[in-house]
């Protein structure tokens, strides 16, 4: 078993840490991963084992020993109306910490009105938003003493913009000093909702700030709406404009994320073979090609 | 331009127009087929969540009934645990806070829910990182930080589809993480849950303090309280439920059985 490391190589493939994955990853642990990849570092949702006893705790401690550790949180809204939960700051500092986590990321959005709604709404694209969103920013990574990546997210609404989705990133990660936990996906399923060019957008975004990517699965609706899922497996478009950030932006350590419909891990990992070919700048593998068969 | 104040109105309003679509909200820049799909995925969410913690409940309310109160709590209660591990307790919470007969539903509802994440409850407690508490006698007594003990009214725990109760019936239940990390159940009687109860709120006094508390409370000898109480304890010291906690170094889960003499 190679030694958990600190660092994640910009080439590194990664793959969510999910409850519904950790027995068979285990056995892959114990008794090897045959031809297939062994995922390079993991990632972990605060919410879903801060604080959390018995299995949970040994299932965690079992990874977070393992693998460098990288934490992606829920529940921040870093763009909520209402006031910030800096006692929830506090508690997931003491999970970084504990996990020895190298790269934490929230999602540029916001998830409560007065209480938590558990999932993301878009921050409206507005100079009012970047101010107050930016604030919030400053203080969550003045207190977790770390900067902080937010990912772009995807949306299907947005109330009254006043500047492009890109604008507003950009304004934000520039006026906060953060860094971009580039969402390829996301980048795809809002291209093809709000009708944009995905690529241009990813040439707009400020490379030096990218911390690390995500690929995931989605539903395709129709041409024109997609739901992003990640319940199903990262489709040849997704992987087209993760390539082209490679090209763009260089190589970043990449995570697959996966919330349902889970496969058998061997599918996700024949995924990171693929993602790991993008990475290294190599051919990507044709549809016929082995190492991008999946099993459903 | 925006205002600060427009902004967080719109995101509040936003939010409201999620939880309820009867609000028929409308917002520049949104047509209500993109604002149906922010209500179906964070309907669909909040019902994942919920049915996974407690599939009896459901079961036995099907999905018309289920779906409606859990819409009442998505439009009438902020939850504000940001641990999406934490939001059953938090539905629990709610639903004893209910009036349920008003509302046409079981009386015994609200307890069968704090049952079934009682079961999260022990799953989920963290392990004690305390130092065990010292008592007055030799020995102290250690408890498993996952037990979750409950009195009902109610045998909640025979409640399924296919049987519910028409009569109140005391219950006393508890769960614990056994030393392989599952969960496992105990149906107790009112007099050991009450000896539970008391040890949990003392544990310092240890068994000797909680056996004689009891005894002052019933008004018998805690002598011969505690050898009646002794299979009992026994049982739990066997199950990993209780353990000794020495006056000098750590805490043991005695493998042997406990004698009277230790209460």
């Amino acid at each position: 078993m190679p030694p958990a490391s600190n660092t994640a190589a910009p080439h590194s493939i990664g793959l969510g840490l999910r409850r519904s994955l950790v027995e068979e990853w285990r056995d892959l642990e114990q008794h090897g991963y045959g031809d297939q990849p062994r995922p390079e570092f993991i990632e972990v949702t605060p919410e879903n084992w801060m604080g959390l006893g018995g299995k949970f705790r040994r299932n965690l401690a079992y990874f977070t020993e393992r693998y460098p550790v990288y934490a992606h949180g829920l529940s921040l809204s870093i763009g909520g109306p209402t006031e910030l939960d800096m006692a929830f700051v506090d508690r997931l500092k003491t999970f970084l910490d504990d996990c020895g986590v190298i790269e934490f990321s929230e999602h540029l959005s916001y998830c409560t009105d007065q209480g938590h709604l558990y999932d993301l709404m878009p921050i409206p694209f507005t100079e009012a938003a970047v101010q107050w969103v930016c604030e919030r920013i400053l203080r969550v990574q003045d207190r977790l003493k770390r900067q902080i990546a937010l990912e772009n997210v995807s949306f299907y609404a947005m109330p009254a913009p006043e500047m492009t989705e890109a604008e507003f990133i950009c304004a934000v990660l520039e006026r906060a000093d953060c860094k971009l936990l580039l969402d390829v996906n996301n980048v795809w399923v809002n291209s093809v909702n709000h009708g944009y060019d995905p690529k241009t957008f990813i040439e707009a975004m400020p490379g030096a700030r990218v911390a690390y990517q995500h690929v995931a699965g989605h539903l395709q609706i129709s041409g024109q709406q997609i739901i992003d899922t990640h319940g199903t497996d990262v489709s040849d478009p997704v992987w087209d404009l993760l390539a082209h950030a490679q090209a763009t932006l260089g190589p970043r350590p990449t995570v697959l994320e996966r919330d349902g419909n889970f496969p058998p891990l061997s599918s996700l990992l024949g995924e990171l073979a693929e993602m790991g070919h993008i990475l290294n700048g190599t051919a990507r593998g044709t549809p016929g090609d082995a190492s991008v068969e999946m099993t459903v | 331009m925006q205002s600060q104040q427009e902004l967080q109105e719109m995101q509040l309003a936003f939010a409201a127009a999620i939880r309820d679509p009867d609000l028929d909200t409308r917002f520049p820049n949104v047509s209500p087929e993109q604002l149906a799909v922010y209500q179906e995925l964070f309907w669909e969410n909040l019902k994942a969540l919920l049915d996974s913690a407690c599939p009896v409940a459901r079961d036995v309310l099907g999905q018309d009934t289920w779906s409606m109160l859990l819409g009442r709590f998505w439009r009438e209660h902020p939850a504000s645990t940001p641990e999406y591990t934490r939001m059953p307790f938090e539905f629990a919470d709610w639903i004893a806070g209910q009036n349920l007969e008003d509302g046409g539903l079981p009386a015994w509802l609200a307890e069968l829910i704090r049952w079934e994440v009682a079961e999260l409850g022990a799953m989920f407690a963290p392990e004690s990182n305390d130092t065990p508490t010292v008592g007055s006698s030799a020995k102290a007594t250690h408890i498993a930080p996952s037990l979750q003990l409950h009195a009902f009214a109610w045998p909640v725990h025979r409640i399924g589809k296919d049987w519910q109760p028409s009569a109140p019936e005391t219950t006393c239940l508890a769960c614990y993480r056994t030393a392989e990390l599952d969960i496992a159940f105990m149906e107790l009687t009112p007099l050991g849950a009450a000896l539970l109860e008391l040890l949990l709120a003392e544990p310092e006094a240890g068994l000797a303090g909680a056996t004689q508390k009891l005894a002052d409370a019933t008004g018998t000898d805690a002598a011969a309280l505690g050898t009646s109480m002794a299979p009992f304890i026994d049982d739990l010291h066997q199950r990993g439920v209780l353990g000794h906690i020495h006056r000098k170094g750590g805490m043991e889960h005695s493998p042997a059985p406990d004698t009277p003499e230790n209460l």
